[in-house]
C-alpha cells in the first residue's frame, strides 16, 4: 500500500485549503442561520386593515355589508368625512380602505340597473383589493340566494351562516411532518456543495498531479510495482478521502445541529443526496487532474467551476429567483439536481415532496457521475497515450 | 565472456516523421559501466525510455538479462534502477520519506526497507539532510537525491540519464565516484551524457550516437583510434617560413599544419615522438620558442570528426 500510504501523506500537505474552505463554510452558515431564519411555517390567518364605512343608504343590506365587514375586519369611524379628510387619513395610514354604500343601494339591489359601491385605496397596499374580493363575493352569494327565491332578510341570514361557517383548510407539506425548527441544517447541506467543489478541487487535485507528474510517473512506472495495483491504491485513496471529508462535514451537522435534526427523514434524504454529489465532485477532480494544472491555473479553473456551479444552480441565489433560461443552463450542471431536492425536501421552491422524484433527482446526479468519470478515463487513456507516444 | 545485460537489436522510434532513433544495436554486458554518448536530441533518452518500456517503439528487440522487457515484466522491472534525467521526487516529502516511497515500490519487507533507506543516504552522502523537502536542497543535493531514489533497493542494472546536468564540480565529483563504487559493488551501469570528460572517466565502454543511429562503440582507446587525428602539437614562435612549414608537413606522420598569429599547430596521424620530431626541426633551423603543448584528441575530437559537429552543438 505504498501509493496509498503516501497519498495521505501528501493530502497532509495540503490541509491547509481544506481548513479555509472550513471556515468560509462556517462563517457562511452563520450568516445565514442569522440573516435567513425563513418560516416554514404553513399556517394562515387572515389579515385586518382598517376599514371606513360611509353608509348613506342606512339599509338592511348595508347594515349587513357593516356587520360582515365588521366582523373581518376594524371599523374606524371618523369625525370628518368630506373627501379631503378621508384622502388625508389614507395617505397617513390611518385608515386603508374606505367604503361608500351610496343612498338606494337596496333599492337598485336586484334590479338590472344596480348601483355600484365605490370605495378609495392605498395603491401601495394589496390589502385593498383582498377586501374588494370578499364584499364581491358577500353580495353575489345574496344575489344568488335572492335569485333562488330567498328574501333578501333571509338571503342575507343564509349568506351569512354559509360564510361563517368556512372550511377547514389544512396544507399537508412534508416539511411540516418533521422538526423543522433549525432551518440552518438545510443551508448547511446547501453549500456543502460549493464547499466540497473547492475542496476537491484544491485539494485532491494537487495530489493527483504530484503522482502524473511525467518524471515521478515514469520512475514509478519503471519500477515493480504493477500498474494495476497502482491505479488501484490511488482510486482508493481518492475514495477514502472522499467519504473521509463527507463523514466529518456529517458529523459536524449532527455535532451542531444535533442526531434529531440530522437523522430525521429530510436529514436522511440531504445525507444520501450530499454523499452522491460528493462523489461527483470527485469526478470532477479527477477529470481536472487530467489537465496537470497547477496553483494559480488550479486556483482559476476551481473558482470558475465552483463559483459558476453555485450561481447558476441555485447554492448562492435561490433557484426560483433565476430566469427560465439560467435555469435551462442550469439543468446540465450537477450541482442543480442537488439544490433541486434540498428544495423539494424543504419544501422552499414549493415543489411538493414525492420520493419518486428524489430518486429521479439522485439519478440524474448518477447519471452526471457516470459522465464526467467515462471523460476522465478517456482524457486520462489519451494523457497516458500522449506520454508514451 | 561476461553474459549480456542488455541487448538492443535494430531499434527504430519515430515521432511522426522524425527518426528518433535509427535502427540502433547495442550490447551491455554485465558489470561494465557504458557510456552512451551524444549531443542533446540525438536519441539517448529515447533510447533508455524504450528500453524502460515507458515508450512505444516501431522495430526492434529489446532484452535485459536475456529477457524481453515489457511493461509487465515486473520480475525484470524490479532488476533495474532508473535516474532520469530530471529530478523525479515528490516535493511534499522528506529526504528519508521520498527514498523510502521509491524503494518501497520495489521492497515490501519495511525492516530491509528501513536499511536499504540508510544505506542510499549515507551513500549519496544526504546524512544531514534527512528531514530536509527537497526545494530546501541545493542542485547538487536534489540530483543526489534524484540518484539515491532510483538506487535504494540494489538494483543489478543501474540506468543513469544525464545525472550530473546543472550540477556543481564537488556534487559531479561526488556522483561519478558512487557510480564507480555501484559498478564495484556489482551493478551494470549504462550511463549516458553529453559531457565527454566523465564518460571518458567513469566508463569502460562507450558508444557514440547521433540522429539515432550508433556512429562508433568501443573502449576510449579503440574510438580514439579510429579518427586520423592522434596528436596535436601547439608550439608559440615568432616567425616561420613557407618552407619551414613544407619541411614540418614532411616529418613523419604529420598530416597537417598551420601557422597564425605566432602559433604553430602541428596535427600528427598515429607513430611516436612526433614532438621531439618537430622540436628537433625548429632546434636545427635555430628558431627560438616559447610556449609548447602537446595533446592528445579527446572523445569530442572523435565525435568531431565522425559527425563532422561539436559534441555539444
Amino acid at each position: 500500500m505504498q501509493v496509498f500510504n503516501i497519498f495521505f501523506k501528501i493530502a497532509k500537505k495540503h490541509l491547509g485549503q481544506v481548513f479555509i474552505f472550513s471556515g468560509v463554510f462556517l462563517i457562511l452558515i452563520f450568516l445565514m442561520s442569522i440573516s435567513q431564519s425563513r418560516s416554514l411555517s404553513g399556517d394562515f390567518s387572515a389579515k385586518k386593515i382598517d376599514i371606513t364605512i360611509l353608509d348613506e343608504d342606512h339599509s338592511v343590506l348595508s347594515q349587513s355589508i357593516r356587520d360582515y365587514l365588521g366582523s373581518r375586519h376594524n371599523l374606524v369611524t371618523l369625525e370628518k368625512t368630506d373627501t379631503e379628510s378621508l384622502t388625508d387619513n389614507l395617505f397617513y395610514q390611518q385608515i386603508s380602505y374606505v367604503l361608500t354604500i351610496p343612498q338606494g343601494f337596496e333599492a337598485h339591489f336586484l334590479t338590472d340597473s344596480p348601483l355600484k359601491l365605490s370605495h378609495s385605496i392605498r395603491q401601495d397596499n394589496a390589502n385593498g383589493f383582498f377586501v374588494n374580493e370578499q364584499l364581491n363575493s358577500y353580495l353575489d352569494s345574496i344575489s344568488l340566494y335572492c335569485t333562488g327565491g330567498y328574501s333578501l332578510a333571509d338571503a342575507i341570514a343564509a349568506t351569512d351562516q354559509n360564510l361563517a361557517a368556512s372550511p377547514k383548510v389544512e396544507a399537508i407539506t412534508f416539511q411540516k411532518t418533521a422538526d423543522s425548527g433549525n432551518t440552518t441544517m438545510f443551508y448547511w447541506f446547501q453549500y456543502m456543495s460549493y464547499i466540497f467543489l473547492m475542496i476537491f478541487s484544491l485539494s485532491l487535485v494537487p495530489i493527483l498531479v504530484t503522482f502524473q507528474q511525467t518524471d515521478v510517473s515514469a520512475r514509478i512506472s519503471c519500477s515493480a510495482l504493477p500498474a494495476q495495483s497502482r491505479t488501484l491504491q490511488l482510486g482508493l485513496g481518492c475514495i477514502c478521502y472522499s467519504i473521509l471529508t463527507w463523514l466529518v462535514f456529517t458529523l459536524a451537522a449532527v455535532l451542531f445541529f444535533g442526531p434529531k435534526n440530522v437523522f430525521s427523514q429530510q436529514g436522511q434524504l440531504c445525507m444520501l443526496n450530499s454523499f452522491v454529489f460528493t462523489q461527483i465532485c470527485v469526478a470532477i477532480t479527477l477529470l481536472l487532474s487530467t489537465f496537470g494544472l497547477k496553483d494559480n491555473s488550479l486556483n482559476l479553473i476551481s473558482n470558475i467551476i465552483g463559483i459558476g456551479m453555485s450561481f447558476l444552480c441555485g447554492i448562492f441565489v435561490p433557484q426560483w429567483y433565476l430566469s427560465t433560461g439560467v435555469l435551462a443552463v442550469a439543468k446540465f450542471l450537477p450541482a442543480y439536481w442537488y439544490i433541486k431536492i434540498i428544495n423539494m425536501v424543504t419544501g422552499w421552491s414549493g415543489e411538493s415532496y414525492s420520493l419518486a422524484n428524489y430518486w429521479k433527482y439522485i439519478g440524474m446526479q448518477c447519471i452526471f457521475l457516470v459522465a464526467i468519470f467515462s471523460v476522465y478515463l478517456v482524457a486520462n487513456k489519451q494523457r497516458k497515450r500522449a506520454s508514451l507516444a | 565472456m561476461a553474459n549480456t545485460a542488455v541487448k538492443i537489436e535494430n531499434l527504430v522510434k519515430r515521432y511522426g516523421e522524425v527518426i528518433a532513433v535509427d535502427h540502433l544495436n547495442l550490447t551491455i554486458r554485465e558489470g561494465e559501466i557504458f557510456g552512451l554518448l551524444g549531443p542533446n536530441g540525438c536519441g539517448k533518452t529515447t533510447t533508455i525510455n524504450c528500453l524502460l518500456s515507458l515508450l512505444s517503439y516501431d522495430k526492434g528487440d529489446i532484452e535485459i538479462f536475456g529477457e524481453e522487457i515489457t511493461p509487465t515484466n515486473y520480475k525484470l522491472k524490479s532488476q533495474i534502477g532508473v535516474v532520469m534525467q530530471n529530478v523525479a521526487v515528490f516535493d511534499e516529502l522528506t529526504v528519508s520519506e521520498n527514498i523510502d516511497y521509491f524503494c518501497g515500490l520495489y521492497i515490501r519487507d519495511k525492516a530491509l526497507r528501513k536499511q536499504y533507506v540508510e544505506e542510499a543516504i549515507s551513500f549519496v552522502g544526504l546524512e544531514h539532510f534527512r528531514k530536509f523537502y527537497p526545494k530546501k536542497l541545493s542542485g547538487g543535493l536534489l540530483r543526489r537525491l534524484n540518484i539515491a531514489c532510483g538506487i535504494a533497493h540494489k538494483p543489478k542494472l543501474i540506468i543513469l540519464d544525464e545525472p550530473t546536468v546543472a550540477v556543481d564540480p564537488q556534487s559531479r565529483n561526488k556522483i561519478l565516484e558512487g557510480i564507480v563504487e555501484l559498478n564495484k559493488r556489482g551493478a551494470t551501469i549504462l550511463y549516458t551524457s553529453h559531457y565527454m570528460d566523465e564518460v571518458e572517466q567513469v566508463c569502460s565502454r562507450i558508444a557514440i550516437i547521433d540522429q539515432g543511429k550508433n556512429l562508433a562503440l568501443g573502449t576510449t582507446e579503440e574510438l580514439k583510434k579510429l579518427i586520423k587525428k592522434s596528436e596535436i602539437i601547439t608550439i608559440d614562435i615568432l616567425t616561420l617560413t613557407e618552407e619551414d612549414l613544407s619541411a614540418i608537413r614532411h616529418l613523419p606522420h604529420v598530416y597537417e599544419v598551420s601557422f597564425d598569429q605566432h602559433k604553430l599547430t602541428v596535427l600528427c596521424s598515429g607513430g611516436q615522438h612526433n614532438l621531439i620530431h618537430v622540436l628537433d626541426y625548429l632546434q636545427q633551423k635555430n628558431y627560438s620558442f616559447g610556449y609548447v603543448h602537446s595533446e592528445l584528441p579527446s572523445l569530442n575530437d572523435v565525435f568531431l570528426e565522425i559527425t563532422g559537429k561539436e559534441l555539444r552543438d
